[in-house]
């Protein structure tokens, strides 16, 4: 609204008045856009600031047994975007199973030396799948994405983060492309294969959210190893 | 929306008259700042088709073939290149592991050096593959 007054008739004078409003705008958009404020503790994260993310095919805790890899498979971006290098998720898994760890149970099991030596990666991140799924009700449905996650350290084992996520999506019709779909269209590009999967673009959506309080990594465009907010005071009361 | 619109067509209108025109971009940025938020702000990365294609590779076993996958893949990274954008990290990885199940073995191992040069974070795991394929290959 401020903004629109530049076009009134005013003349120079106004200009450092515009340029206040305009900077205060951008603060406004800045604060209005991402919720999350880190009230964390990220010492250790900006202690061990790793470049590259080792994400394991999640645990599941739910009863749709393609959870894992229609989680798995949605987690590189919003990673990567973040500032970190992401091993390939599909060749991650595969090499684990070569080498006689089916299951992702075994795979989180592994000792993280190990999988230091054989992908040399800076951190580990390890999901845990608690729903996951759509629940289908008379006329609605409904797609349910809760998960966990926490980032360790793979030199010692230190956790730099944890957070979860837990989404809820009503679909008023159980139909393609009803609400969820609306919701969620900017996101998905239905390439390749006629998946006919609410979830997947639910664990998009998820992950997205869920990596939001990560600290920018060291692949990031603006990344500044000095501008990591520091961990806040404790309130007096 | 209506906002940006009238802006933007405000700003058209007055860029014969030079002395504003450079005034309305921090305002400008602002507005598009505050309508965008953080949904929409541009990748890094072309993403392409990378993670429905390995998605669809898990939910559609034997749907297509390595080959036709990994010409696809290829292609993808083509469009991304020309467009002048980044390849994220991990596909041209996954491209030489589909060349490699295609059983052409010299391409995946070029794919695997490609993402060690681009991301020098995947060495060590890219050693690995290579060493793997060298042990396959007797």
């Amino acid at each position: 609204m401020i903004n629109l007054s530049y076009y009134m008739p005013g003349g120079l004078k106004r200009r450092t008045g515009i340029v206040k409003a305009g900077v205060a705008f951008l603060l406004l958009g800045v604060l209005s856009a991402c919720e999350t404020v880190p009230t964390r503790d990220y010492s250790a994260f900006v202690e061990y600031m790793p470049r590259s993310i080792l994400v394991l095919p999640p645990t599941n805790n739910s009863v749709e047994v393609n959870a894992p890899y229609s989680y798995v498979t949605t987690v590189s971006q919003p990673l990567a975007e973040k500032g970190y290098y992401v091993f390939p998720v599909a060749l991650v898994d595969v090499m684990m199973k070569e080498n006689g760890l089916p299951l992702p149970e075994e795979m989180h099991s592994v000792p993280l030396n190990k999988l230091g030596e054989v992908f040399g990666a800076d951190a580990v991140m390890y999901i845990n799948l608690i729903d996951f799924g759509q629940k289908y009700q008379v006329l609605s449905s409904v797609t349910k994405v809760d998960a966990e996650a926490k980032l360790v350290d793979i030199e010692t084992g230190s956790e730099l983060w944890s957070d979860s996520v837990n989404i809820s999506l009503n679909n008023s019709s159980t139909s393609q492309g009803g609400l969820l779909g609306a919701v969620i269209e900017a996101t998905i590009t239905q390439a390749v294969a006629d998946v006919r999967d609410d979830t997947h673009p639910a664990a998009r959506m998820a992950n997205k959210q869920l990596v939001r309080s990560m600290l920018d990594g060291p692949l990031h465009p603006e990344f500044n190893p000095e501008a990591v907010a520091p961990p806040k005071p404790k309130s007096a009361w | 929306m209506v906002l940006q619109l009238t802006t933007a067509r405000r700003r058209t209108g007055s860029v014969n008259g030079s002395r504003r025109s450079g005034m309305p971009a921090i305002v400008l940025a602002g507005v598009a700042f505050f309508l965008i938020g953080c949904e929409t702000v541009p990748t890094h990365y072309r993403w392409g088709i990378y993670e429905d294609h390995v998605y669809a590779g898990y939910a559609n076993p034997g749907n297509m073939s390595p080959r036709d996958s990994a010409d696809l893949l290829e292609a993808d990274i083509a469009e991304t290149l020309s467009n002048n954008q980044k390849v994220p990290p991990g596909v041209y990885a996954h491209l030489g592991y589909l060349r490699y199940l295609a059983g052409n073995v010299d391409a995946a191992k070029a794919h695997f050096d490609k993402e060690k040069q681009t991301f020098p974070e995947s060495g060590v795991f890219i050693d690995t593959l290579l060493a793997n394929l060298q042990g396959s290959n007797q």
